[in-house]
């Protein structure tokens, strides 16, 4: 479409934007060289749409999610949550932000071994000072939202893969944030439980508006998002509207 | 849609933070046992060394206390038989001891102002002999012609001695004595005579005093002396200038009964019938028939009573009550295990940690040591294999301080319990091993235990925390995906 998506987003300026990165970069130092792990990344968000992180492993992408959620610290570069430069945030703030404002789904679940799924759900809203019988109500709702209501009591090693993923969808929730950021959410899974999950983000993105940031490798998630972002090699490789994909799959395909 | 403001997260109550912590510690149990189990053993070897250390000192005093009435006997003997030698008088005028420096002030008949001047030359005399001592042995050789002490000292009274020994210490290049030349000139010119004069006016004085006291018990020995009824012994000598504590003549008095037994014991076995009818008995050989031998045997009521049975049933009959023997017997047989008990080494006097040989503070500091390193160990193995979780909450979004708090809590916890645990097997294991060492000797020191004990929980407690606290602050202070990256 464009020659240069990396400078310009796809999509029409005036809608809202929700999270912004200018210049990124995030390298490490090894010896003598430098590696990039991101290199100069210009990127924006819009709310309430579901965009899609593509790319190989170790393009980046998940340096990308950590960064644009305020969860690792960066080389060069800002990240503006809602136009808030994180890197001005205090600690306490930062707090705030991860707790209320963004729900993170990781690739390995990331649950709290102690805890069971429902005290799982609950820890965010303790940590956000909900009171303990409000929060334990809340987290049986979510808890039913992902069809888990009947497994409140067991710890993450008596659940699978599956369920722990959508645990961690509802730990994510509990605080009604604006944003949620998934790191490969179905890498783990198997290909049922992977959809299962994939149609969770698909009803919260449309039924709640909430805005989904996934980075993935799962090519099924081309039929549930609305924009898709290619990184390699630490770049923006392309970003595209799903509407413009699916022209070009149809040309390919010499359908229509 | 509303825009996203940014607040600063509350702070969660300290009860949540138990509940969060308590959650947490139940789940982990297993874990958390062996963190507790390795700091306990480590607290454990700690307070094994510090109270047995205590333990091990306070048996010895006591045992050694025990003793006294034994060695002033011994002492008493001693002094009722000859007057004191000159340099045991020298160091008990130097040394200030009150209850001789009155005799000898009696004896020599000098005025306080004399006196006054005898002790500081009798100090002056034991530090030229120290100054002697501390000298490497080829310096010793020449400054003292190989004579002892005294006598190089009493030499130097002649004019050309002195000089010479001048020129021996500036060929050597030595301090002079005293670190003052004129000043040694004039004790071994002035003081160090005047002082031997007083010496030998006491010794005389001593002799004469000796002589009455004798003459009161009709001049018997010094041992039938010291068993002669406390108040009439305690009269004759305090005619006779003797200074001495009532307590330690009654001490002396059960002592020398004890040892008149001891002496019609003897007397007794040395008659033939007597010895073979002990060695149809007992066994032994012939030549090994004495006192502490048949003593040994005599453990119970029957064998004192067949003893005193014996001993009677002579033509010369000795009559000894059997009850005697028997607490004979097992007094002596006491005694031996006190003096095994304190060894060769005269304990310090003093109560606590800084009485303990300094061979054992050694112990005692390594101990802590180790002590130190394997509780420090222990907790930071702990905490660095859960970054991960530390990351996860600051994900969720816990401040900085809730982590430490939750980590505070559950590291004093721990600490507490281990500290706790490992203090009663080490005290436990100390007293097996002091009762295995002392059996009914072993003495416990209450308030030092006590001291020890809560140096013990204190260091156990105060590593665990800081040894947890320290790497949970390294990682909750990161940024949470560097806290994850660790590992």
């Amino acid at each position: 479409m464009t020659t240069n998506a990396q400078v310009q987003p796809v999509a029409p300026d005036d809608r809202p934007v929700i999270i912004r990165t200018l210049g990124l970069v995030k390298s490490y130092p090894m010896g003598d060289k430098v590696t990039y792990a991101l290199h100069d990344v210009t990127a924006t968000i819009y709310r309430g749409e579901f965009i899609a992180i593509l790319g190989p492993s170790g393009s980046g992408k998940t340096t990308f999610f950590n960064m644009i959620g305020a969860l690792d610290s960066l080389t060069e570069g800002r990240v503006l949550i809602d136009e808030v430069d994180v890197a001005q945030l205090s600690a306490a703030e930062l707090a705030f932000l991860r707790c209320r404002k963004i729900g993170y789904i990781f690739q390995s679940y990331n649950l709290i071994r102690y805890m069971t799924a429902l005290e799982n759900v609950t820890v965010p809203m303790a940590f956000a000072g909900v009171a303990p019988e409000a929060a334990r109500r809340r987290g049986m709702e979510l808890l039913a939202l992902v069809g888990l209501a009947d497994r409140w009591s067991h710890r993450p090693i008596e659940m699978s893969g599956g369920q722990q993923q959508r645990v961690a969808i509802a730990r994510a929730l509990c605080n009604q944030p604006m944003v949620l950021l998934c790191d490969e959410p179905t890498a783990n899974l198997d290909l049922k439980t992977g959809a299962d999950i994939l149609e969770i983000l698909q009803h919260l993105n449309k039924e709640r508006g909430i805005t989904i940031v996934c980075a993935t490798h799962d090519h099924r998630l081309l039929n549930v998002c609305d924009r898709m972002m290619w990184i390699r090699d630490g770049r923006i490789e392309r970003v595209e509207d799903r509407a413009n994909i699916t022209v070009r799959v149809g040309r390919i395909g010499g359908q229509e | 849609m509303k825009p996203i403001t940014v607040k600063e997260q509350v702070r969660l109550s300290v009860g949540r933070c138990f509940g969060l912590a308590f959650s947490s510690m139940s789940y982990r149990f297993f874990r958390s046992m062996v963190t507790v189990s390795v700091l306990a053993l480590a607290v454990a070897f700690l307070a094994h060394m510090l109270i047995y250390g205590m333990i091990e000192h306070r048996t010895k005093l006591s045992a050694y206390n025990e003793l006294r009435d034994s060695r002033s006997h011994g002492e008493w003997v001693m002094r009722l038989t000859a007057p004191d030698p000159e340099g045991v008088i020298l160091a008990n005028i130097a040394l200030g001891r009150t209850d001789r420096t009155a005799e000898y002030m009696v004896w020599s008949g000098a005025t306080a102002d004399e006196w006054a001047e005898v002790q500081a030359a009798a100090r002056e005399v034991e530090a030229v002999y120290q100054y002697f001592q501390g000298l490497p042995p080829a310096a010793q050789a020449i400054l003292t012609s190989g004579l002892e002490p005294s006598a190089a000292l009493a030499r130097l009274a002649r004019p050309e001695l002195f000089e010479a020994f001048q020129g021996h210490l500036a060929e050597l290049r030595l301090e002079p004595p005293l670190g003052d030349i004129a000043v040694l000139k004039r004790l071994v010119q002035e003081s160090r005579p005047r002082l031997t004069a007083l010496v030998d006016r006491l010794q005389a004085g001593q002799r004469r005093a000796i002589g009455r006291v004798r003459e009161a018990f009709g001049g018997q020995p010094p041992r039938a002396i010291l068993a002669a009824p406390p108040a009439e012994l305690a009269k004759a000598l305090a005619d006779a200038g003797f200074h001495f504590d009532s307590r330690t003549l009654d001490g002396l008095a059960r002592f020398a009964r004890r040892d008149a037994l001891l002496a019609t014991l003897t007397r007794g076995l040395d008659q033939p019938a007597v010895k073979t009818a002990v060695i149809q008995k007992i066994g032994l050989e012939r030549a090994n028939v004495n006192t502490s031998r048949v003593l040994e045997f005599v453990d119970s009521e029957a064998r004192a009573t067949w003893l005193a049975g014996v001993l009677s049933d002579q033509p010369q009959p000795v009559q000894v009550d059997a009850t005697e023997i028997l607490a004979l017997a097992r007094d002596l047989r006491r005694e031996a295990r006190l003096a095994a008990a304190v060894g060769d080494e005269v304990p310090d006097q003093r109560q606590g940690l800084l009485a303990v040989p300094p061979w054992m503070q050694w112990l005692i500091a390594l101990s802590f040591l180790v002590c130190m390193v394997g509780v420090a160990n222990a907790m930071t193995m702990a905490v660095t294999e859960r970054f991960t979780e530390i990351a996860t909450m600051k994900c969720l979004g816990a401040m900085n301080g809730v982590v430490m708090t939750l980590f505070l809590i559950e590291s004093s916890m721990q600490g507490l319990v281990g500290a706790i645990a490992g203090l009663i097997l080490g005290i436990g294991l100390a007293l097996v091993r002091g009762l295995a060492i002392y059996g009914g000797l072993m003495a416990v020191p209450g308030n030092d235990l006590l001291l020890g004990s809560s140096v013990c929980l204190a260091a156990g407690m105060v590593l665990a925390v800081v040894a947890a606290v320290g790497p949970a602050w390294m990682a909750a202070r990161l940024a949470p995906m560097e806290a994850m990256r660790i590992e």
